[in-house]
C-alpha cells in the first residue's frame, strides 16, 4: 500500500504578507496532534494558507479571481521582499515510518516557478500533483461554495471530495466523444452522405445510358441490372457477329475493346467526311438525350429552397451589427470567459452599470451571428447536395452544347455558395444562364435528329447502321464502367458511413455504462459517509431533529442537499432552511467524513477560519471533536488536522490545550507583515530577544520598541500559561494595545488574592522582588510610556533594563526541583502548588 | 451488455481496464478501438474542462480507425 503523508514542516519567505527576508517563517507541525495556528488579523495566517494553496497546486484561487488588467501576477511574491522572489519549503512526513520528503518551491521575479526536492525526490512535481485532493486545503470559501453551488457543481465537487474525480472527468470525456453533433461535425457524417448521393445518381445516369445503348446494339430492353454480366455477353456477341468487326472481337472481352480502332477500321473501309460527321452526329444525339435525365423540375424547386435561404441569410445579417462587431463581442467573451471579467453587470469598456448581465447580452449577439451562420451553411450544404450542381455541370460540359469555357459559370457560382456569398442577383442570373442551356437542348437535338437522318439517307445504308452500333457499343462500355465505379464508390462511402453510425450507438451506450457505474460507485461512497457526516453535524451543532442528508441523483451529477428530518418535517431543501452557521456546520461534516474515508496521498487536512460563523460553543464542538475523535492516533484511520484561526476566544482554546499531554500543538503568530518579519512564538522569543538587543547596541530605539512590546507580551503570557493565572473572559479581545498592562493586572491581583488567602507557594524574596523591582520597572519604564502614550521614548539602557525586568519576573515563578536527585528549574504549577 | 460496476477495491486504472474489457461482449472491434484511443480520451477533460482540439484529434483518430476497418487497404492515421 502507498504511503500517506502527514503535514510536517513549513517554511515560507517573500511570498503574500510574509516578507521575512533571509529570516523564514518556520512552522513546524505534529503528525500525532491536532495543530493550531492562531494570529491577529493581518499577521500572515492567510499568507500560510495560500503558500500551502500555491505549493500543491500552483495557484491562488483568490488571485485566480482577479482580472487580468489587475495583474493577478504580480501579488504571489512579498511586494517589500527586496528579491521580489519567494520561497516555500514543505516537509511530509511519510505514515509508513520511511524518510520525510521535502519539496521546495521558489518563485522567481518574473513568476516562473521551480520545484526542487532536498530530500532527494526523484519527481517532487508529481509528489506535489498526488497531494492535489479536494479535502487537504480546506477554507471558510469552500464550505459556503459547496451548499450556494448549484447540483450539479455540488456533484462536481464531491466527486472529487470521494476520490471520483478521475471517474468524473472521465465519464465528461465519454460524454464529449459520444456526443451525437460533435461526432456529426467531427466524423463529417454530411459530407459521407452527400458522398453517397452523389454516387447513387451518377450510378443511375450510367443505367440510363446503359439501357438506351443496349437496345441499340442488341434491338431488346435491358430489364434485369442484376445481369449485366450477360448483357455484356450479349453486346460483344453482337457486334461480333458481323464480319468486318470480327478480327476486333474475337477472343476479347468487351473491357479489351478498342472501338476508337474500330470506327477507324470502318472509315479505311468507307472513308469520307460524311461517315465522320454521322459518328459525330450520333455522339451529339446520344449526349443530348443523356441530359434529359436531369429532373428540371427539381432543380427548379433548388433554385426556390437556395432563394429563400438567401432572404432568410440577408434578413439575419440585417440584425447584427457587422464583423467589427463580432470580433468585438468573440473577445468580450473571451475575456469574461477567461475571468478577466468578473463583474457581469458592468461594461467591460466603459466600466459602467448595465441594467441587465454582459454574458447574456453577448450571447444574445453573438446568436444573431450564429443563425446567420447556420443560414450560410444551409446554402452551402444545399448547394453542395443540389441536383442543380450536376445539372449544370453536365450541361456546361455538354460538347453539343458548345459552351464556351471563358463563359461558363458553375466554377464561380460554387464557390459563391461553398461560401455562402451568392446574392440574389448571382442566383438570378445562375437561373437565367441554366434555364438558356437547358432550353436549348430540345432544339439542337431536333437539329442533330435531322442531321442524321439525312446522313443515313446519304451513306450506304449496311455500314451506317454498323458505325451506329459500334458507336452505342462503345457508349455501352463506358457507361458500365461508371456505372460500376458509382456502384463501388456508393457502397464504399455507405460502409464508412455506417460503421461511424455503429460507433456512434457504441460509445453512445459505452457511456451509459460508465455513467451508471460511476453513479452506482459515487452513491456507494456517499452511503459509506454517511453515518459519519450526520453524526460530526449532531456533535458539532449539539441537535437531533435536525438530519442532513446527500442525496445524488440517478441518471446526473447532480447532488442535492436535503433535510431528512428538520423537528418533524422531511425531505425539506437544507438550502433554504438552514442558518450560515447550520449549513457552515453541514459542510463541514460532509468535508470532514469524506476526508476521513479517502486514502489519497495526503494525510493531513488544513483549514483555514471555517469556525467564523460559530459561536464559542459550536466553536468548542467542533475543536473537540476533531482532538478526541478524527485526529490520529486516537482515531487510527484519522487524519493530521492543522487549524488556522483568527478567533481570539478559539486562541484561548488552543492555548489552554497547546504544549499539554492532549495531543494538541499550538503555534501563535507574531510580527508586522506585510513589511516585517513573521515569527511564532517559540521561533521568535529568542530572535526577538537578540534582535532587540543589536537594535538597542546600534541606537535604534524606535525600531527597537514594537519588538520590546512583542517580547514582553510573550513572556508575560508564559507566565500566565505556565502558572494558571486566571484571566478575566474578555481578557484576550480587550484593547490589544493594552495588552502588557493587562497581563501585569491579571498576575499581581492573582498574587495578591493569594498571598491574602495564606496558599502563596512563591517565596518570600520572589514576592518581594515582583512587588518592589520588576513590576514597577516594567511599568515605569514601559506601560506609562508606550501604553498610554503619555511620556516620550526612553533610553537604550532603560529599555535593556525593562527585557532584564521581564526576564527576571519570568525567573520568579520558578524554582529548583532536586526530587530527581539533580537540580531541575521548574516552572510552579501554579501560585499555590509546585 | 452485462450490468456493470466499477469495484470499489480497485484502483481507477484497474476499474478502466475491467470496463474496456465488458464492453467487448458488446461489439468487439469498436471495443478494440475504444482500447486502442483510451489515453487519448481520457485526456479530452481535465479537472473538469473540456478541452475541443483533444476531443476532434480523438474522433479523427477514431475515424482512421473505423476506415481501415471498411478498408483493409487503406492504413490508419499515423501508423
Amino acid at each position: 500500500m502507498m504511503p500517506r503523508y502527514f503535514l510536517r514542516r513549513l517554511a515560507v519567505e517573500g511570498f503574500r504578507g510574509i516578507n521575512n527576508e533571509n529570516d523564514p517563517l518556520d512552522i513546524s507541525f505534529e503528525p500525532n496532534s491536532v495543530n493550531s495556528v492562531f494570529a491577529l488579523n493581518g499577521i500572515g495566517k492567510s499568507s500560510i494558507f495560500e503558500a500551502l494553496c500555491y505549493a500543491i497546486h500552483g495557484t491562488i484561487p483568490k488571485l485566480q479571481l482577479l482580472q487580468v488588467q489587475e495583474r493577478p501576477q504580480d501579488y504571489y511574491c512579498n511586494r517589500f521582499h527586496s528579491k521580489n522572489a519567494a520561497s516555500i519549503l514543505v516537509e511530509f512526513q511519510p505514515d509508513d515510518g520511511t524518510a520525510p520528503v521535502s519539496i521546495r518551491i521558489d518563485r522567481d521575479a518574473g513568476g516562473n516557478r521551480k520545484i526542487t526536492s532536498p530530500s532527494g525526490h526523484v519527481d517532487p512535481e508529481g509528489f506535489l500533483a498526488s497531494l492535489k485532493e479536494a479535502f487537504a486545503l480546506l477554507d471558510y470559501r469552500t464550505f459556503a461554495r459547496f451548499i450556494e453551488e448549484s447540483p450539479l457543481e455540488r456533484g462536481r465537487t464531491f466527486s472529487a471530495l470521494l476520490g471520483l474525480a478521475k471517474y468524473s472527468d472521465c465519464r465528461q470525456a465519454l460524454q464529449a466523444a459520444s456526443d451525437s453533433r460533435a461526432l456529426n461535425t467531427d466524423f463529417e457524417i454530411n459530407v459521407l452522405t452527400m458522398a453517397v448521393g452523389a454516387a447513387q445518381k451518377a450510378a443511375q445516369q450510367a443505367l440510363v445510358t446503359l439501357r438506351t445503348s443496349f437496345k441499340n446494339v442488341t434491338g431488346k430492353p435491358l430489364e434485369d441490372t442484376d445481369k449485366l454480366n450477360e448483357c455484356t455477353a450479349e453486346v460483344t456477341a453482337a457486334l461480333g457477329d458481323v464480319e468486318i468487326l470480327k478480327p476486333h472481337f474475337t477472343g476479347k472481352t468487351l473491357n479489351d475493346i478498342d472501338f476508337d480502332e474500330i470506327k477507324t477500321a470502318i472509315k479505311t473501309a468507307e472513308g469520307g467526311e460524311k461517315r465522320r460527321e454521322l459518328e459525330k452526329t450520333i455522339e451529339s444525339i446520344a449526349a443530348l438525350e443523356a441530359l434529359a435525365v436531369h429532373d428540371l423540375a427539381a432543380v427548379g424547386g433548388e433554385h426556390q429552397m437556395i432563394g429563400a435561404l438567401i432572404a432568410e441569410r440577408d434578413k439575419l445579417l440585417a440584425s447584427t451589427r457587422g464583423d467589427l462587431f463580432k470580433r468585438l463581442y468573440q473577445s468580450a467573451r473571451e475575456v469574461i470567459s477567461k475571468g478577466g471579467w468578473t463583474d457581469d453587470e458592468k461594461c467591460p469598456l466603459c466600466e459602467s452599470e448595465l441594467p441587465s448581465s454582459i454574458t447574456g447580452h453577448l450571447s444574445e449577439q453573438l446568436a444573431q451571428y450564429a443563425d446567420a451562420a447556420a443560414k450560410i451553411a444551409a446554402i452551402r450544404d444545399t448547394w453542395q447536395g443540389s441536383a442543380w450542381q450536376k445539372c449544370l455541370l453536365a450541361h456546361e460540359t455538354a460538347a453539343p452544347l458548345a459552351v464556351d469555357p471563358q463563359s461558363r459559370q458553375l466554377s464561380g457560382l460554387d464557390a459563391k455558395c461553398t461560401t455562402g456569398d451568392i446574392s440574389k442577383d448571382d442566383l438570378a442570373a445562375a437561373v437565367k444562364w441554366t434555364d438558356d442551356l437547358t432550353g436549348k437542348v430540345v432544339g439542337i437535338l431536333k437539329v442533330a435528329q435531322d442531321r442524321k437522318e439525312a446522313l443515313e439517307k446519304e451513306l450506304p445504308p449496311s455500314l451506317v447502321q454498323l458505325t451506329e452500333q459500334v458507336e452505342y457499343g462503345r457508349q455501352f462500355k463506358e457507361a458500365l464502367k461508371l456505372y460500376r465505379d458509382n456502384q463501388r464508390e456508393e457502397a464504399d462511402q455507405q460502409a464508412r458511413r455506417d460503421i461511424r453510425e455503429r460507433w456512434k450507438r457504441f460509445v453512445s451506450r459505452a457511456t451509459t455504462v460508465f455513467a451508471d457505474g460511476e453513479a452506482a460507485l459515487s452513491k456507494a461512497r456517499i452511503k459509506g459517509i454517511e453515518v459519519e457526516y450526520k453524526s460530526i453535524f449532531r456533535e458539532i451543532m449539539q441537535v437531533g431533529d435536525v438530519v442532513p442528508n446527500l442525496r445524488r441523483a440517478d441518471d446526473r451529477e447532480d447532488l442535492h442537499v436535503q433535510l431528512s428530518d428538520f423537528h418533524g418535517q422531511h425531505r425539506l431543501s437544507a438550502r433554504a432552511l438552514l442558518s450560515e452557521s447550520y449549513r457552515n456546520a453541514l459542510a463541514i461534516s460532509v468535508f470532514l467524513a469524506a476526508a476521513l474515508k479517502h486514502s489519497g496521498a495526503p494525510r493531513f487536512v488544513v483549514l483555514d477560519d471555517v469556525t467564523s460563523s460559530f459561536d464559542a460553543g459550536h466553536q468548542y464542538f467542533l475543536m473537540e471533536l476533531i482532538r478526541m475523535k478524527l485526529q490520529q492516533p486516537q482515531n487510527a484511520d484519522g487524519l493530521q488536522f492543522i487549524v488556522l484561526s483568527h478567533d481570539s476566544l478559539l486562541e484561548k482554546y488552543f492555548d489552554r490545550l497547546g504544549g499539554t499531554p492532549t495531543s494538541w500543538h499550538h503555534n501563535k503568530l507574531q510580527g508586522s507583515p506585510p513589511m516585517g518579519a513573521i515569527l511564532h512564538q517559540a521561533q521568535g522569543a529568542n530572535r526577538l530577544k537578540t534582535t532587540i538587543a543589536s537594535l538597542l547596541s546600534a541606537g535604534q530605539v524606535s525600531h527597537a520598541e514594537p519588538l520590546i512590546r512583542q517580547y514582553l507580551e510573550y513572556k508575560l503570557q508564559q507566565i500566565i500559561r505556565k502558572v494558571d493565572i486566571p484571566v478575566p473572559i474578555d481578557f484576550a479581545i480587550k484593547d490589544t494595545s493594552r495588552m502588557v498592562r493587562n497581563c501585569l493586572d491579571a498576575i499581581t491581583s492573582a498574587i495578591e488574592l493569594h498571598k491574602k488567602a495564606g496558599t502563596i507557594v512563591l517565596d518570600v524574596h520572589q514576592i518581594q522582588d515582583i512587588d518592589t523591582s520588576h513590576v514597577p520597572a516594567i511599568v515605569g519604564n514601559w506601560v506609562s510610556h508606550y501604553e498610554t502614550g503619555s511620556g516620550g521614548s526612553l533610553s537604550a539602557p532603560a529599555l535593556r533594563g525593562v527585557i532584564g525586568s521581564i526576564d527576571a519576573l519570568a525567573e520568579c515563578f520558578m524554582y529548583d526541583d532536586t526530587s530527581g536527585g539533580s537540580t531541575v528549574r521548574r516552572w510552579y504549577k501554579a501560585l499555590d502548588k509546585r | 451488455m452485462a450490468d456493470f460496476r466499477f469495484d470499489e477495491s480497485k484502483s481507477f486504472a484497474e476499474n478502466c481496464e475491467a470496463f474496456l474489457e465488458v464492453l467487448k461482449s458488446d461489439d468487439p472491434e469498436m471495443a478494440a478501438i475504444l482500447r486502442d484511443n483510451w489515453d487519448a480520451l481520457v485526456a479530452v477533460v481535465h479537472e473538469g474542462e473540456r478541452d475541443l482540439k483533444t476531443r476532434r484529434e480523438l474522433n479523427t483518430n477514431i475515424a482512421s480507425a473505423l476506415d481501415a476497418l471498411v478498408r483493409p487497404g487503406v492504413s490508419k492515421v499515423g501508423a
